[in-house]
């Protein structure tokens, strides 16, 4: 290593030290990494996101509004193993609603997953119509029956 | 590049896939501070940075079986964070142009200067801050520990690995530069 090579190594080092001390990964991160295993689920279909209204098209996009809430919603379809989720999240604050109609699952309640392994039920109205309310931020998905039987998982997706 | 840490990740990688909690554990602790490095460079406030990792991993775990090349994690954990970590900024906070990282908003300082330990090290930091943003974001990422590979921080910042080494060179330079002058 030429002595120049070496002096930028020492320097990388130093800083390095600098951030391991003063902005450490939270002991919560390393947590949620290694829990993030037990969401491991062979035996099922996953349905894709097919579209996301956020998507990054426009290289400028104004999301924050000035009252904190947004007025326009944020667009998401999913679609696999014989279902499909159309739905809409708006946000106030920390605070999510999802309203959405799920098409091709069977019964009348899905699961809605959370990234910590937490899962609620959420009811479907005859027409597959749900509403979910004080949501917290974070990554999520739907866990559905298909009208075939078969175990359906949206991808996760962060809100 | 490295042919026995490539040989490593496969292993490890079999491990996982085979359903071993620990080569997970091993994996994610591998990782996870690169790509806590790669959401701070992007100045990601924590509780963004912590949901953005958060879903690269679960994203892993949901794609497991499809994973063709294990050699090639490192890239797909960095891309996966780099795309996360945009998109979160670009709903949570203001405008952020993807096409140009030199206007990702300012507003997250990651140190407190109190928190550093002496003179040197704060008069240092502060040296850093005082670097364009291409340079803090890529030095940034190069403090990740272990170091991260070249090709794992060129897919966090979207540029061709070529750029990291020279650009590495010259940021280094121009910290130094401004590490000496009088504050």
């Amino acid at each position: 290593m030429d002595p120049h090579e070496q002096d930028d190594e020492a320097l990388m080092a130093e800083l390095r030290r600098i951030v391991a001390d003063a902005d450490p990964v939270p002991d919560t991160v390393v947590a949620a990494a290694r829990a993030a295993f037990e969401t491991r689920d062979l035996d099922r279909d996953l349905a894709e996101l097919v579209a996301d209204s956020a998507a990054a098209d426009a290289g400028f996009e104004t999301v924050r509004q000035t009252s904190g809430s947004q007025a326009a919603g944020r667009l998401l379809s999913f679609d696999g193993g014989g279902v499909r989720v159309e739905m809409e999240v708006t946000r106030t604050g920390d605070d999510l609603t999802l309203i959405g109609q799920l098409d091709g699952a069977a019964g009348t309640a899905c699961d809605l997953e959370r990234g910590g392994g937490h899962r609620t039920a959420i009811e479907l109205d005859d027409l597959g119509r749900f509403l979910v309310t004080g949501l917290p931020p974070g990554p999520l998905r739907l866990r559905c029956r298909s009208a075939g039987g078969a175990e359906v998982v949206t991808v996760w997706i962060t809100l | 590049m490295d042919p026995s840490r490539d040989q490593e990740i496969v292993e490890l990688f079999d491990r996982v896939r085979a359903g071993e909690t620990t080569a997970w554990i091993e994996l994610t602790d591998r990782y996870t501070n690169l790509l806590w490095s790669v959401a701070r460079a992007l100045r990601l406030p924590e509780d963004d940075a912590a949901d953005a990792i958060q879903t690269t991993w679960l994203r892993l775990v949901e794609r497991l079986e499809t994973v063709r090349d294990p050699r090639r994690l490192g890239g797909w954990l960095s891309t996966t964070m780099r795309r996360e970590s945009l998109s979160l900024l670009r709903r949570r906070s203001r405008h952020v142009d993807t096409d140009a990282l030199d206007n990702v908003a300012d507003d997250a300082e990651p140190l407190d200067a109190a928190l550093l330990r002496n003179e040197r090290d704060s008069a240092l930091w502060r040296a850093f801050r005082r670097l364009d943003q291409r340079c803090q974001q890529l030095l940034r990422m190069l403090m990740a520990d272990p170091p991260p590979r070249y090709r794992d921080v060129a897919g966090a910042l979207g540029v061709p690995i070529g750029y990291i080494g020279p650009t590495r060179m010259r940021c280094l330079q121009k910290l130094r530069d401004a590490y000496d002058l009088p504050a």
